[in-house]
Order: C-alpha cells, then structure tokens, then sequence
C-alpha cells in the first residue's frame, strides 16, 4: 500500500487536486448555484500563497491570509453576483476564471508572465492533501443527509418552494458560493506546492473542462462523485495510453455519453447495482433536481434576474 | 485615429457573424452552444488542412466549403448531443446545464483535433487562396480582405434577419422559442427546425472562422475560446435574442477593442473587456433592450 502510494504519489496529487476543485464546483452545483467562481479563486490561491511565501512569510501565516482573503472575495462577488441566475451566473463567473488568466499574464513582475511562478517553497505534501480531500469529503457527505440534505435538494430542485418552507435561499447560495471559492483556493495552494509551477494557463478552459470532465464521470450530485472521477480521470491515461495525443477526445466522448445517457454519473451506476444486488425495490438513486414541470422560455427570461 | 477605423469594422464583421450564430440558438432555441467558438476554429484549421491537400484552391470555392462543412458539423452536434439530452432531460435548468456541460466538452474535443492537424502550432492560409491588396479610401489602408468581410456581414446579417422575420421557417422557429410544446401541437416540426437553426449557426460560424484567419493572417486551434465569451457578453448587451442589437453591439465592442488596445496595449484590452463584462451582467443582466419573448429575432 506504501509502494504504491510512492510510486504513483504524482498522480495521486494531480487527482486530489482536481477532486478539490470538482468538490468546489460541487458545492455550488448542490445549492443551485452554477458558478465558476471556484476556479478564479483557485488562481489566486495559488498565486497569492506564491507570492506571500516568496515574500518570506511563514507557511501558516501565508496559508490563512489567503484563505481568508480568498473568502472575504468570495463574499464579495457572492453579494455581486448571486443575483444573476443559471447561464447568466455561469457566464458572469467564467468571466471571472478568465480575467484572473489575462490579469495573471498581464502583471509579469509578481506572476512571472506567462512562464509562469515557480520556486516557491512548497507547503503542503501528497499526504496533507490526502488528509485535506478526505475533510472536504467528510463535510460534503455530512451535509448529504438529513435536515441540510433535504435543504439542499430543496434548494437546487425549486428555489420558490425552497422560499416557501422558510429556507434563506439567497443566504444558503451564498454560503454556497463562499464555500465553493474557498475550496478552490485551498486547491490552488495545493496545486502550486504538489507542481512547483503555476503558469496562467493553469486557470483557464482546460482546468474546468477536466473538472467538469471529473464531476460529470464520478457523479455530479454525489459525495463520492468527485473522487471517483478524479481517481478514473487520472488513471485514465494509464489505460489509454495507446490513444495518445487523442485522449482529449476520448475524455470529451466519454463525458458526453455520460452525459447523456447517465446523469448521475458513475456512483449512480454503482448504486443501482447496490440495490439490485440486495434484492429489495428500494431505490437508491442519488437525489437528482427533478423538476416537475419545465420552465418555458418565457419564463427562463424573467428568471435571469431574483 | 482614421487608421484604426477599417481594424474596427473588420473585427466588428467578425463578431458580427459570431454572435448572430450564437444568438440565433440561444436567444431563439435557449440552446446555449458552448461549442460554437470551436466551430469557428474549426472552419479556419479546416480550410487550412485543405489547403494542403488541394493546393491553390481559391477563396471563392473555400468559402462555400467551410460554410456548408461547418454548418453540419454543427447540425451534428445539434443531432447526436443535444437532442438526446433534451429529450431526456429532468427539466429546463437541468437540460441547460448538461446541454452547457456537453457543449465545453464538444469543444474541447474539436479543439484537440484542430491542435493535431496542426501540429499545435499557429497556421497561415496560403497566399493563393486571396491575395491580399491594400488601397487608400480617405488616407486609410485599407485591404480586400476587410471589404470582403464587411460585405459578408452585411449580406448573412441581413439574410438572416429575413429568414427569421420573414420566412415561414423563421416564424415557425420563433414560435418554438415561446412554447416548445404548444408549437409541436400546432404541427411544427421542432426536431427538423432546430437542426436547421444549429446549421445555418454552423455556417455563419464557418464564414467567420475563415475570414478572421485570412484578415489576422494567422490562426490556431484556440482562436474560439475567447472570442465566445466576448460574443456571450455582446448577446447579453444586445439583450438574449435580439438579431438587430447583436449587429450593433458587435460594432461597439470591435470599435472599444480597436481603440484601448491601440492606446492603452493589448494586455489591458483583454482585462477591461472582462471587466466590462461581469459590470454589465451585474447592471443589466437582460440587456440594455429587454424584449418579451414573443418579440425576439
């Protein structure tokens, strides 16, 4: 078990990471919240603890400054942006990702440009990261259940009926959004320490299309869903070797019939054979957003703004 | 200052031909396309691959090629992705988001396979395919490349806008965008009709490809990315759905980024334009001219 954590410890790290970032993007996904915003605050986790460490400060100061900078912005745009819904919201925070990316090229002399900032010394290792994921694991799967379960799916399936049996649907998606930036910022820090390198191109389409790719595969509403997608996306590869250049391509089909075809991801594939298995007609299907009756275009209109 | 002007107006054509493919989908059909800037690049590594296998193929007869090429690529798209997914949707935010989710990846694959046609380098169409010529109009230069675009984009936008308006597609396409259901009750053929739409957008996208690497002189795989953020915010501008304030917002947005990048460099460009985004979204998440959605096209 030791050897094999050893020899493949570089892999190992590249999924935690993505596994943080698709949980990033998960806990805003679970309180009907479609933000990228993760991803911003990813880039400047990993820049800003990069800086402050090459500035000389200790590790736990530089860790905890960023964090809480990192959360005090993801209040900020959380107050900004939440008002935007769906593909407005979606947008609005991919503008973000992007404007971090040319705002990382453009400032050269503390980002090193486009070749990117390295010798930092690094922070954390495999294992604190290890550690790290199975928190963040441990909190998702705890809001899962029970009284902040059903909350949640209340949120994502009908935010008006949410409304209506008392929940705070605008302060619940902000927690959400803040939550989901400070997940991404603690994978930024991880990143830049795990790597040595963080260039601009680190935030930026490839970074959400593997994280999407990761969420989608493991399973989107599921607790589990980010580390078996993080776990098969990094040994994929391994298995792929053969395709090569091609497996960009391999990953965007694969995602797609996913997709399509199984919305609730891997896990889900998992659990319904669970529940064959025992033998009884419960179904265990994760909770997906059903919603009862589609919103007509119209409707999405007025919808663009709470 | 004047020698800015035919930059400005040749990437306003560009936008132009971009948005008005992103905007017939979204605004009409609520299908945001998020591979529709692969799309783009798509037609430019295309055309540049043919290049190579037919030399000295002239631009008239690639123009046609990449339009009706990338018109069913995208209709493709439209028949194997998004139709499934919509047909087996939960409901429209939950269509929305994996119709968006399958779009990135759609595109990162088309991406891919543009980076190893072109061996992830930047291209340039061959000289025999326009030759390009400058002449003065007013002192400016001025070259036949720009002229070209700005006719194309004249001509498609108006084309379009009588397709929509006019045409008894057009208006059977507006009347799915009201009520997807209540369309199909009248006897409209939904399924056709949106394929229809994503190719005409496909083809619109596979004009301005080509035309943007033969005006920029070069490409690359990547050409789409941001480009369809900018087209995203010009929608937005415009309002969701609004062909006329599509045209005219892409000539705003070309006439900001020609200037601020002629005076202040491009760095900056870039971030005051995503800047400029995230402000609007927050001021007027619907547009500046809101429209029911009767109204839309």
């Amino acid at each position: 078990m030791i050897d094999l954590f050893a020899a493949n410890e570089g892999v190992i790290a590249g999924a935690l990471v993505f596994a943080l970032l698709a949980y990033s993007l998960q806990v805003a996904l679970r309180a009907g919240v479609f933000s990228f915003a993760g991803f911003a605050a990813y880039g400047i986790g990993a820049y800003g603890s990069g800086f402050l460490l090459l500035e000389g400060w200790n590790e736990v100061g530089a860790i905890l400054v960023v964090l809480v900078g990192v959360a005090l912005l993801g209040w900020l745009f959380a107050v900004l942006l939440t008002r935007l819904k769906s593909l407005y919201l979606a947008m609005a925070t991919l503008a973000l990702v992007l404007l971090v990316q040319s705002a990382a090229l453009a400032a050269e002399p503390v980002t090193g440009g486009a070749l990117g900032m390295y010798g930092v010394p690094p922070v954390v290792d495999t294992l604190t990261t290890l550690v790290v994921t199975a928190a963040v694991l441990v909190g998702v799967l705890l809001t899962q259940r029970g009284r902040p379960g059903r909350r949640l799916l209340a949120l994502r399936t009908d935010e008006a009926l949410a409304e209506a049996m008392g929940i705070d649907v605008r302060r619940r998606q902000r927690v959400a959004f803040v939550w989901s930036t400070v997940l991404g910022g603690i994978a930024g820090i991880c990143q830049l320490s795990l790597v040595g390198v963080f260039t601009p191109e680190d935030v930026g389409f490839p970074v959400i299309v593997t994280t999407l790719t990761v969420l989608v595969l493991g399973g989107t509403w599921h607790w589990a869903g980010p580390i078996v997608g993080a776990v098969l996306t990094a040994f994929l590869p391994f298995w792929l070797a053969a395709v090569g250049d091609w497996r960009p391509v391999v990953e965007a089909l694969v995602t797609v019939l996913v997709v399509i075809f199984l919305p609730g991801g891997l896990v889900s594939l998992v659990q319904r054979g669970g529940g064959a298995l025992r033998g009884r007609g419960r179904r265990s299907k994760p909770p997906e957003p059903v919603e009862p009756a589609a919103v007509t275009p119209a409707e999405m209109r007025t919808e663009a703004v709470r | 200052m004047l020698g800015q002007l035919p930059n400005a107006v040749a990437l306003a054509s560009v936008y132009t031909l971009f948005t008005l493919g992103l905007t017939l989908c979204w605004g009409v059909l609520n299908v945001l396309n998020l591979a529709h800037g692969a799309l783009f690049a798509a037609s430019a590594f295309l055309a540049y691959r043919l290049t190579q296998v037919v030399p000295g193929i002239p631009l008239w007869a690639l123009l046609p090629i990449m339009a009706v090429g990338i018109g069913l690529l995208s209709a493709l798209v439209q028949v194997l992705v998004f139709a499934p997914i919509r047909a087996r949707g939960a409901g429209e935010h939950d269509v929305e988001m994996r119709t968006l989710i399958a779009g990135v990846t759609v595109a990162a694959a088309i991406t891919t396979v543009g980076a190893i046609l072109t061996e992830h380098q930047p291209f340039a169409l061959p000289r025999e395919a326009l030759e390009v010529t400058t002449f003065d109009v007013l002192g400016a230069p001025v070259t036949n490349v720009q002229v070209l675009l700005l006719v194309a984009a004249v001509v498609l936008a108006c084309g379009l806008l009588g397709y929509v308006r006019y045409t008894r597609d057009g208006r059977a396409l507006r009347a799915v965008a009201v009520d997807r259901r209540a369309a199909r009750l009248m006897g409209i053929p939904v399924r056709r009709l949106e394929v229809q739409a994503l190719a005409l957008s496909g083809a619109l996208a596979g004009v301005a490809g080509l035309f943007f690497a033969l005006y920029l002189g070069a490409g690359d795989a990547h050409m789409g990315d941001t480009l369809l953020l900018k087209a995203f915010a010009i929608v937005i501008l415009a309002g969701v759905g609004s062909l006329g304030g599509a045209v005219v917002f892409a000539f705003v947005l070309a006439f900001v980024e020609a200037y601020v990048g002629y005076y202040a460099g491009a760095d900056l460009r870039d971030v005051a334009a995503f800047a400029l985004i995230i402000v609007m979204l927050l001021v007027r998440p619907t547009g500046l001219f809101p429209r029911a959605i009767g109204q839309r096209a």
